[in-house]
C-alpha cells in the first residue's frame, strides 16, 4: 500500500485485487491537492491492466471542478482501453458537486465499494 | 601538475624554486669558472635580470589577466557593451573569469526573460480587454425582464461567462463557467461566446443551441477542461421562461408571493464532457409570476471561502436573497448579497471568478426598473438609489 500526500489531500493506492483496484481519497481535492497527486495518479493508470480502477472518495471532503475534469481524463484514457472509471462512497456535498455538473451520467458510481464488488462479482 | 595550475601561490612558488634553482647554476657557473671577484656591476646585473623576469611573470600571469576581467566588469556594472572570456586556467584567474562568463550569460538570460516575461504581459492585459469586450458592458433593457449582472475574475483572464443575446422575440440569456481560470479557460469562454452568438441565428428552442454548442465545443477541446452553463429563453411575445441546464450551478427562483426562494437543479451534463449531450440535456418550462426573481451565480460565489476555510454556500445565498428579494429590485438584490459575500470572505483571497445575475419578472411588457448602474462590472457596483427602509444595513452573516 502507497501514501502519497499533498497539503490537504492524501491517497493510498491499495494493493490490485483481481478485476480491480481501490485508490481512497483523504481531504480535499483542490487545484493544490490535485497538482501534488496528479503525477502519481497518471502514473497509476499509464499502464493499467485491470477492467475497473475504483475511486473511494469516502473521506473526500471538497472536490473543484479542475479536479472534476482531471478525473474525465482519467475516465476517457481507461475508456479508450477497455477498462472503466468507478466512484464508490461519496459523501453528501461531494456527490452533489458530481450531479450537479452530470458526472454520474459518464462515470458509474455505487454508495459503497461493496455494491460494486457485488455488482462486478468479484 | 593540476595541483599547481589550481592556485597563483603555487604558481610563484615553482617560479620562485626555478629562480633559486637558475641563481644556482649560475654561482656554480661562476665558481667552476674560477671567478674570485664577482663585479658589482655583474652582480646587480644578474639581481636586475632576475627582478625583471620576476616582474614579467608576475605581470603576464596575474596583472593583465586581472586587468582584462576588471575592464570587463566595469564595462558591466557601467551597462556598455563587454565580451566574455575564453580561459584554459583554473587557478584564481580562471575561475574569477570563469564566474564572469557564468554571471554575465545568466543575466542575459534573466534579462531575455524579463523582456518575454514583459511582453506576454502586455498580450495577456489585451487578452483581458479583449475578454471584457466580449462580455456585455451593461444589462440590456428587455421588456417583461428587469435584469442586472455583475462579475468579477479572479485574475486577468476568467473563466466565467454570460450573455443576453435577442433575436427577434427570443432572449437568450446564459452564465457560464469554463474548469480554472487564466489563459485556456479564456480561451474556451470566447470559444462559446462566438458559438452562442452564430446558433441562436439558426435555432429558436435553447436546448439546440446548448447541444449544438456542446457537439462543436468536445471537438475542439481537451479532455479535462469542460464548461458548465445555465441557459434561459425568454420570449417577450408570449412572456414566458424556459432553461436548459448544463451541469450548472443551481437555479434559485424568488417567488413573491410566497417569499420563498426555490432552487432547481440546473441538470443536463458540463459542455464538453460527451461528444453528444442530446439525451442528457432537456429544456424546461420556468412559470413566473410578477416580481419572481431568476437568480443565476458561478460557483466562485458559493464556493468562495472565509478566513476560517468556511464556505460562503448555497444556503447562505437563499437566505440573503429571502432577505433582500422583498426589499429591492435586482440592483438592490445584487448590491447586498455582494456586500454580504465581501464581509463573509473578508481579506481570504479569491481563487475563483465571481458572477451573480438577478432576472426580475416585471409582469408588465415595459421595464420598470431602471439600474442605478447597469455596468456588469462588480467594481462598478452602487448601492440602490431606493434602499428599503427599515432593513438598509441587516444582514444575513
Amino acid at each position: 500500500m502507497s501514501d502519497y500526500s499533498a497539503e490537504n489531500l492524501t491517497i493510498q493506492i491499495v494493493p490490485p485485487l483481481n478485476k480491480y483496484q481501490v485508490v481512497e481519497f483523504r481531504g480535499e481535492m483542490d487545484k493544490a491537492g490535485l497538482t501534488e497527486v496528479k503525477g502519481k495518479l497518471e502514473a497509476l493508470i499509464e499502464n493499467y491492466s485491470l477492467q475497473y480502477l475504483v475511486f473511494d472518495f469516502g473521506a473526500l471532503d471538497y472536490i473543484n471542478s479542475e479536479s472534476i475534469g482531471f478525473l474525465m481524463a482519467i475516465h476517457s484514457h481507461l475508456v479508450k482501453t477497455g477498462k472503466a472509471l468507478v466512484v464508490v462512497n461519496a459523501k453528501a456535498n461531494v456527490k452533489d458537486i458530481f450531479q450537479v455538473i452530470g458526472l454520474f451520467s459518464v462515470v458509474t458510481y455505487y454508495d459503497t465499494l461493496n455494491q460494486f464488488v457485488e455488482k462486478i462479482g468479484a | 601538475m593540476n595541483f599547481f595550475r589550481k592556485s597563483i601561490l603555487w604558481k610563484v612558488f615553482n617560479y620562485f624554486i626555478l629562480f633559486t634553482v637558475l641563481a644556482a647554476v649560475i654561482v656554480y657557473y661562476f665558481f667552476s669558472q674560477n671567478y674570485q671577484n664577482i663585479s658589482l656591476v655583474t652582480f646587480a646585473g644578474v639581481l636586475v635580470f632576475f627582478l625583471a623576469y620576476f616582474l614579467l611573470v608576475y605581470w603576464y600571469e596575474f596583472v593583465r589577466p586581472m586587468n582584462v576581467i576588471l575592464n570587463e566588469i566595469r564595462a558591466l556594472l557601467m551597462g556598455k557593451e563587454y565580451k566574455r572570456f575564453f580561459s584554459k586556467r583554473i587557478d584564481e584567474i580562471g575561475v574569477i573569469a570563469h564566474f564572469f562568463n557564468e554571471v554575465t550569460r545568466n543575466f542575459e538570460k534573466i534579462s531575455n526573460q524579463l523582456r518575454e516575461g514583459k511582453r506576454m504581459m502586455g498580450e495577456l492585459e489585451i487578452a483581458g480587454q479583449i475578454q471584457k469586450e466580449i462580455l456585455p458592458t451593461a444589462a440590456p433593457h428587455i421588456a417583461g425582464l428587469d435584469i442586472v449582472a455583475k462579475t468579477r475574475p479572479a485574475v486577468e483572464l476568467g473563466g466565467d461567462n454570460f450573455d443576453f443575446i435577442t433575436n427577434k422575440d427570443n432572449t437568450f440569456i446564459y452564465i457560464g463557467d469554463v474548469t480554472g481560470h487564466g489563459v485556456p479557460a479564456a480561451l474556451i469562454m470566447m470559444m462559446v461566446n462566438t458559438l452562442i452568438h452564430t446558433l441562436v441565428d439558426v435555432y429558436d428552442s435553447a436546448y439546440d443551441v446548448v447541444v449544438q454548442t456542446n457537439r462543436q465545443l468536445k471537438a475542439r477541446i481537451k479532455s479535462t477542461m469542460f464548461m458548465t452553463m445555465l441557459m434561459l429563453k425568454w420570449n417577450s411575445t408570449t412572456q414566458t421562461m424556459s432553461y436548459v441546464g448544463a451541469g450548472h450551478e443551481h437555479l434559485l427562483v424568488y417567488r413573491a408571493h410566497k417569499g420563498e426562494c426555490e432552487d432547481k437543479m440546473a441538470g443536463g451534463i458540463a459542455l464538453g464532457m460527451v461528444a453528444d449531450n442530446s439525451k442528457i440535456v432537456k429544456e424546461v418550462t420556468l412559470p413566473l409570476m410578477k416580481d419572481d426573481v431568476i437568480i443565476l451565480y458561478s460557483d466562485g460565489l458559493t464556493e468562495a471561502r472565509n478566513m476560517a476555510g468556511e464556505m460562503f454556500g448555497l444556503d447562505r445565498l437563499k437566505q440573503a436573497i429571502q432577505l433582500y428579494a422583498p426589499q429591492y429590485g435586482p440592483e438592490g438584490i445584487v448590491f447586498h448579497v455582494a456586500r454580504d459575500f465581501s464581509r463573509f470572505v473578508q481579506d481570504h483571497v479569491q481563487e475563483d471568478d465571481v458572477t451573480l445575475m438577478a432576472i426580475r419578472f416585471s409582469g408588465s411588457k415595459d421595464t420598470i426598473e431602471t439600474a442605478v448602474k447597469n455596468s456588469t462590472s462588480w467594481s462598478d457596483m452602487a448601492e440602490p438609489q431606493v434602499p428599503a427602509a427599515n432593513d438598509k444595513e441587516k444582514s444575513i452573516l
